[in-house]
């Protein structure tokens, strides 16, 4: 038995359709229309599950450190317990924990609401009837059953069978990857067809390109055709970025050292038969001192400005990790249309009467050639809008600025298709008729008997063919495109045979301006730029060679010779070509996927939905914000709000500068965090405590975390942009020169601050050198934050205020510190009674060891690799 | 960090056992030793003792008895050894040390002969002991 055929709009008729939707040519009533909203929701492609804001809060505490410091706390109510002792320490940590949970939660809060508010800025509306009457509504509020009216301009906004048209043409490019417009009628289909071939829909994501027409909606939001695609993308779960597995890893490794040296600690307390809850507490001590509790909060808040610093370069961050990722950029893959080049297609040359020209040239006896060009357009200027194909619109432009427009009488046209390559229109003109043929060259050509060449005609010759064919081949290698003009006079009724060929109009669509320059920048900074393009190797390879991506022809290839490669044979050919031509969606994908496999960090480009899934693979899927579609923005990490080259370069250098300044936030706060750890462990040896918990969680909070957040706006260093293995992914964060600054530098200030300690105790008290070494680690901190701004070159002659945010913030945080320590809080951190003279002794030699770390800064650098070989393969 | 939470609630997990267990036996182990009567060798006297340790505007005091010669104050409770850092000298049966809020102390002091108190402690929010 035959199954019930299942209705898809396109092979229903329109009376059929009204009658299933309950609709009609009035369209819905508002009250009808209010209730299909309410009850299937917005026409918009829905998002992955929001969390909920108590989810989402106590997310942040699910990180290895903060449950250690919960333990940590809880420990010390334990002990606090047991001694009678106060339950300050034990109090604040919690306070601490929570207050940094808050902080976060606000951060991605921030983030979230940034991302929505981006979102609304690509809202658009349609015209629907309602009641009868024409309105302008938000595409959201859409629903099935509605009655839209498209022209050409016009964003379709839902799935929708036509009732009826004029020359509608819609491109379709974002759902099939088919460039050229497609025409659309009203007809009715009664067999099984595939997207492509229904005639008599118009679908979501989709343009109006021409004419005009009234349409029934039969699906909205995700039940669209882009909403099933986009469905399968945006529940995908996404890998961790490279910031976030370095993270993630030096967060679980210093959770397992941590735990490890608290274990060699009880062993050996125990040893020393010290006393158990001695040994706890200087254990939670440890762990307090050697977590750097701020760490997550300052990263989520170093992230979020970079991400308004990538915003003032027009590159909007819609995963705060991606500011990082995109810094880490091996490979940027990109479009050529729009991308590269400006999407402005121009005529720059024509050819007629025998001669070339260009576009700036008078030519002479040029009315024949002008005629055709005026009356083979069906372009439509709109309050400087041009609307129509983007070919035509260049024509268009180009008689308007020659000033060389003519209307004329049209009476009928043989519309472009794929097949005959050619559009004609019979006109009248000065009571003449005329038929005009635009096309390619070699439909027209071989379909003209003749040609004419100063008001004189002469028979069509092999050789003139082949002068005219050379003539292309020479203006292609130019990257332009062209198209053949010819006309007749007699025998009209058959217009495209035995033509007379008038010439030929040459265009292209220029580069970028700094898209030689952004190239440049890219092959210097060690980043491939590659081309793919669905145009032509051709076009593609002048395009290449003009923006500095290719040097030779033979690094282009056509996407029909990738399509026959092995996995293997194609992991050889990412590495030597650099033009891709001809491109499907799926060999996109398998471009992506072959560079990550060899361990790059890869980009890539894309605005219409079948670039969709190369965009999701990509480690940095970047969304053009001019003309993306809805699924791409949603899915891509970043939006280039002017769909330029030059700023994904801008975006690199920036995502660059925000790495390395993350780089040298860590190192500080790690570098403060061993000596802690390194002088909490003497203190058990020498049983004395030399800190408190709440000094050093004031050190931790306190004095490092404001110019912790200020090292963020450190500006580039000269050697950001550099081709240099640490400017590249794969390598780990402890390279031998970042660990054997870390190492070399806590153990010499440890060793430093044990020997003054033991002196203060000796000629004073253990609570006295105590305080001395809580003001010694605050002065060290303040200084070691202008230390960190270079890591490999001294910093004594730089400017200080040249990051006034820092220097501000080290202000801020000495005026705090002398208030606190003038108060009566000044009892939880130092103790009465301190000499003047052993505060200036302890600032003095806090002073030297800034200065020695400075002068021995270049010899770290000779000595120690800033990278290390990693190999990054992926599956 | 968030994507750690398996493990860290396994670890968190073991750290509470781990804990708890050890906190039991230390309660059964450790036997309390706050007084001035006990003494650190029991075939040995104490000639000094401490009579008062007393808070007054952040610092600690302590008044002793009888040939009192040295005082340590610390913030742990493990005895110092003979020849510890933290050994001050006593004069006039007065010492007095600047100690941080909310902190608790512990002091011992050693007789001429070279014995050892055992400890006696007071929390600095305290005001008289």
């Amino acid at each position: 038995m035959k199954e019930e055929k299942e209705l898809e709009g396109y092979n229903e008729k329109v009376g059929d359709i009204f009658k299933r939707l309950k609709t009609n040519n009035s369209g819905l009533s508002e009250e009808e229309a209010l209730r299909r909203l309410k009850e299937n929701g917005e026409n918009k492609l829905t998002e992955r599950k929001k969390k909920s804001n108590i989810a989402l809060f106590f997310e942040q505490f699910y990180d290895f450190m903060v449950i250690l410091l919960i333990f940590a706390s809880l420990f010390s109510a334990v002990i606090s317990y047991i001694r009678h002792e106060s339950y300050i320490d034990s109090i604040i940590i919690i306070v601490i924990v929570i207050i940094n949970a808050i902080l976060s939660f606000i951060q991605e809060k921030k983030a979230d609401v940034a991302i929505e508010e981006l979102n609304k800025m690509f809202i658009t509306n349609n015209y629907v009837i309602r009641n009868g009457i024409k309105e302008s509504i938000d595409v959201r509020n859409v629903v099935v059953g509605d009655i839209i009216e498209l022209e050409a301009g016009d964003y379709v906004s839902a799935d929708a069978r036509i009732i009826s048209s004029d020359s509608l043409e819609v491109n379709e490019s974002t759902l099939t990857g088919e460039s050229k417009s497609i025409k659309k009628d009203n007809s009715d289909i009664l067999e099984e067809k595939e997207l492509y071939e229904r005639k008599n829909m118009v679908y979501a994501g989709c343009n109006v390109t021409n004419g005009h027409a009234f349409v029934v909606v039969t699906n909205t939001g995700m039940n669209t055709e882009l909403g099933k695609i986009a469905n399968s993308l945006i529940n995908k779960k996404s890998d961790l970025t490279p910031l976030q597995k370095k993270v993630n890893k030096i967060s679980k490794v210093l959770t397992w050292i941590i735990l490890f040296i608290i274990l060699v600690m009880m062993v050996v307390g125990l040893i020393l038969k010290n006393d158990f809850f001695d040994v706890l507490m200087l254990s939670i001590s440890l762990a307090v001192a050697a977590i750097p509790e701020g760490m997550s909060s300052i990263i989520t808040i170093i992230l979020s400005v970079g991400m308004s610093a990538m915003a003032k370069r027009n590159v909007i961050i819609r995963k705060m990790a991606s500011v990082e990722t995109l810094g880490s950029t091996d490979v940027i893959c990109s479009d050529k249309t729009g991308t590269i080049t400006q999407n402005k297609m121009l005529v720059k040359s024509i050819y007629v009467n025998d001669t070339l020209y260009n576009d700036e040239d008078n030519i002479p006896n040029a009315n024949l050639f002008k005629l055709c060009a005026n009356m083979c357009h069906n372009v439509i200027k709109n309050n400087d809008i041009y609307i129509g194909d983007e070919t035509e619109s260049a024509i268009y432009k180009y008689l308007e600025k020659t000033n060389s427009l003519i209307k004329g009488k049209r009476v009928k046209e043989y519309p472009f298709d794929s097949e005959r390559k050619m559009m004609t229109t019979i006109n009248e003109i000065d009571g003449e008729v005329y038929s005009f043929t635009k096309g390619s060259l070699d439909s027209v050509i071989n379909n003209s008997s003749s040609y004419i060449i100063n008001n004189e005609i002469y028979k069509m010759t092999p050789e003139y063919k082949e002068k005219i064919f050379n003539i292309e081949k020479e203006e292609s290698h130019k990257s332009l495109r062209l198209l053949a003009l010819a006309y007749k006079k007699e025998n009209i009724n058959i217009p495209e045979k035995n033509m007379i060929f008038i010439g030929l109009i040459g265009m292209m669509d220029p580069p970028r301006d700094n898209v030689f320059k952004a190239i440049s920048i890219c092959q210097k900074s060690g980043i491939k730029p590659i081309m793919i393009t669905g145009d032509s190797i051709n076009t593609a390879i002048a395009i290449a060679k003009q923006v500095g991506i290719i040097d030779i022809d033979d690094k282009a290839i056509e996407g029909k010779f990738i399509d026959k490669m092995s996995d293997d044979e194609l992991k050889e050919a990412v590495r030597y070509y650099q033009v891709y031509a001809r491109i499907s969606p799926n060999t996109k994908l398998r471009i992506v996927e072959s560079l990550q496999s060899q361990g790059l960090v890869v980009a890539m480009t894309g605005d219409g939905v079948n670039d969709a899934p190369a965009i999701q693979k990509a480690d940095i899927g970047i969304g053009m914000g001019v003309t993306g579609t809805e699924v791409v923005k949603k899915v891509a990490d970043c939006i280039l709000v002017d769909d330029s080259f030059s700023t994904i370069v801008d975006g690199v250098e920036e995502g660059r500068r925000i790495t390395a300044n993350i780089k040298k936030v860590i190192l500080y706060l790690l570098a403060g965090n061993i000596v802690e750890v390194i002088l909490v462990f003497v203190s058990m040896l020498l049983n004395m405590e030399m800190f408190t918990t709440l000094q050093l969680l004031w050190l931790n909070l306190v004095t490092d975390s404001i110019p912790a957040i200020m090292l963020a706006f450190e500006k580039a260093d000269e050697s950001v942009m550099e081709n240099t293995p640490a400017n590249h992914s794969n390598t780990t964060f402890f390279t031998p020169f970042l660990t054997a600054k870390i190492a070399i530098s806590a153990l010499f200030k440890s060793l430093v601050m044990i020997i003054l300690f033991l002196y203060f105790v000796k000629v004073q008290d253990v609570n006295v050198a105590s305080s001395l070494m809580f003001i010694f680690l605050i002065g060290n901190e303040l200084l070691y934050s202008f230390s960190c701004r270079n890591l490999k070159h001294s910093v004594l002659n730089k400017n200080i205020f040249d990051n006034k945010k820092l220097a501000i913030g080290v202000g801020s945080i000495i005026l705090v510190q002398i208030i606190v320590l003038s108060t009566s809080f000044s009892k939880f951190f130092i103790v009465e009674g301190i000499s003047i003279k052993y505060i200036l002794l302890t600032l003095g030699i806090c002073f030297l060891i800034f200065v020695i770390g400075e002068l021995v800064k270049p010899i770290y650098a000779k000595l120690f690799k800033d990278y290390t070989e990693v190999k990054n393969e992926r599956k | 960090m968030k994507e750690n939470k398996g493990t860290s609630f396994i670890i968190a997990g073991g750290i509470i056992v781990l804990v708890i267990f050890m906190f039991v036996i230390a309660l059964n182990l450790i036997p309390n030793y706050e007084s001035n009567s006990y003494y650190v060798k029991v075939d040995e006297e104490m000639s000094a003792k401490i009579e008062s340790i007393n808070i007054i505007k952040g610092k600690l005091i302590i008044t002793t008895s009888g040939n009192a010669m040295e005082y340590c104050v610390k913030s742990t409770r493990t005895a110092p050894l003979d020849n510890a850092l933290c050994w001050k000298e006593v004069k006039d049966n007065k010492a007095s040390i600047s100690v941080f809020e909310h902190k608790k102390y512990y002091v011992w002091i050693k007789d001429e002969e070279g014995h050892i108190s055992n400890y006696m402690s007071v929390n600095s929010d305290e005001k008289n002991k």
